[in-house]
């Protein structure tokens, strides 16, 4: 019985290894089939000459999201504070920032802050104001994620809390932030993965991240223009799928509700 | 237990959900029936100091509770409120659903607040249940979890507001045969209830509450028996004719 159950648990880990090689297949194979459709030569020997570069703006891709992705969520925290605030005009301040965030392009902001803003508060330094910038955008979208979850979390739970007598600091860490926490993950990580991706943008403003380094090489060596795309792909990929892996695997870990 | 309402006036908007109710109320368990809409459970919560009353106030055993905010959070320390369905924290266990106002609420340590719930649910047969969430219990056995957590603090008075009205007949009686027991045994409560049954083999003094306020109050085989008023005579009729 036991060997049984053993063996059909191989046997479906199998199959999943199967599809997964199945599907990588397909994907690579219609790409391979594209590119000599449309007659694109790819040379990866040449991206070994680029190492170097690619290893700088990889790591400066990183430090700027980490950055980024720690400055987000606390702004996103006291974003949601800030709307739940008495006093109107910090409660509207804290809804105008969320809807002009959410409802203009990061390319526009990029340019208005980092020229405009940034020029006349004197900020140059361009990785600080990158991350700053990258900051701004993600909080606003991290500040509704948070609020939706805060939302989620019936009024009742919180009457419950006072029906025992906690105080409003215990309400807050022992009801509310535990709960808030396991339903606002998923989505929290999903936005990771777009600071990852969102801060290729910054390459505007010429800090020399990851997509700014395949701009400068595909510049210099237009020979290398479809292949460096491709590695430039691939290394997001390799940031963002942890990060997703990483999300799937709490939200198992910490699920309550069946 | 001795309840004393004096104007106790709750509004929701231009709604008068309780209006100015004045009374005494004395005995060891006590039962609210009446039609829904009558403001049982409003008055219940303000009694559980859940919610402050617009006007007016009332006393538990001669001490008056205002609508200060420091005192409420006092007030409700000594009461043990179990609510209608759901009144569990999903994210904890049922073991730390019970040990958490035991711990974070009165200071208990760890180890002696996890031996008074363990106790507890021993005696209530439910020591199976202490580390599932929730979601992994009965509704039944959520409302006796709920029920444990409300007593395990050694409550002045336990209210009780529909708790059963959520379940199937069979988990009803579970919840209303524990609840019994511990009126036997002493614990005085204030139940917002549909089962007359229980009521009358439970409780010693039943009010009736319809959205005209206080109908009656009084011993329970004198209220359920014999009661004066055509409104009470009529609740009673329909309840009984289903």
């Amino acid at each position: 019985m036991i060997w049984d159950s053993l063996s059909s648990l191989t046997e479906m880990r199998m199959k999943r290894i199967f599809s997964w090689l199945g599907v990588f297949l397909i994907i690579v194979s219609f790409l391979v089939f594209s590119a000599v459709k449309a007659n694109v030569n790819f040379d990866f020997t040449q991206m070994w000459a680029y190492r170097i570069r690619f290893y700088q703006g990889f790591i400066l891709t990183v430090q700027i999201s980490i950055f980024s992705m720690f400055l987000s969520l606390i702004l996103g925290a006291l974003v949601v504070l800030a709307r739940r605030c008495r006093t109107m005009i910090i409660k509207d301040l804290a809804a105008a920032y969320v809807e002009i965030i959410r409802g203009t392009p990061l390319l526009v902001q990029i340019i208005f802050f980092y020229y405009i803003i940034g020029t006349a508060w004197g900020l140059s330094n361009r990785f600080v104001a990158g991350v700053i910038i990258l900051s701004v955008f993600e909080g606003a979208y991290i500040s509704e994620i948070i609020r939706g979850g805060v939302n989620s979390i019936e009024s009742k739970q919180m009457e419950i809390a006072r029906s025992i007598g906690l105080t409003k600091l215990k309400m807050f860490r022992l009801v509310l932030l535990p709960q808030l926490i396991i339903r606002i993950i998923p989505a929290i990580a999903g936005q990771f993965a777009s600071v990852i991706k969102d801060s290729s943008l910054l390459s505007t403003i010429a800090i020399i991240e990851l997509m700014q380094v395949t701009k400068e090489i595909t510049a210099t060596n237009y020979s290398t223009y479809y292949t460096s795309y491709i590695v430039l792909a691939l290394l997001y990929l390799l940031l963002t799928f942890p990060v997703s892996m990483l999300s799937r695997w709490l939200e198992r870990s910490n699920r309550y509700e069946i | 237990m001795k309840f004393e309402f004096d104007d106790l006036t709750v509004r929701f908007g231009s709604q008068v959900v309780l209006d100015k109710l004045t009374e005494t109320i004395e005995g060891k368990a006590l039962a609210i029936i009446g039609p829904s809409g009558g403001g049982k459970s409003t008055l219940l919560r303000v009694l559980g100091g859940l919610l402050a009353a617009d006007e007016g106030k009332f006393a538990l055993n001669g001490s008056w509770v205002d609508n200060n905010a420091q005192r409420l959070n006092e007030y409700r320390k000594q009461i043990g409120f179990v609510f209608q369905s759901n009144g569990l924290f999903p994210h904890l266990t049922a073991l730390k659903n019970i040990t958490l106002p035991l711990i974070h609420t009165f200071g208990m340590d760890k180890i002696t607040a996890e031996k008074k719930a363990m106790d507890l649910m021993e005696r209530f047969g439910l020591e199976d249940s202490s580390h599932k969430y929730p979601s992994q219990l009965s509704g039944g056995q959520q409302q006796r979890i709920a029920i444990i957590r409300a007593i395990a603090i050694e409550p002045k008075l336990l209210l009780l507001d529909e708790p059963t009205s959520a379940l199937d007949p069979e988990l009803a009686y579970e919840v209303l045969s524990m609840l019994k027991q511990l009126v036997e045994s002493g614990v005085e409560l204030v139940i917002v209830t549909h089962h007359l049954g229980f009521a009358s083999n439970a409780c010693d003094t039943v009010m009736y509450m319809d959205e005209f306020g206080i109908g009656e109050i009084g011993k329970t085989e004198e209220i359920l028996k014999s009661p004066k008023t055509e409104r009470l005579q009529r609740f009673i009729s329909k309840i009984l004719s289903i």
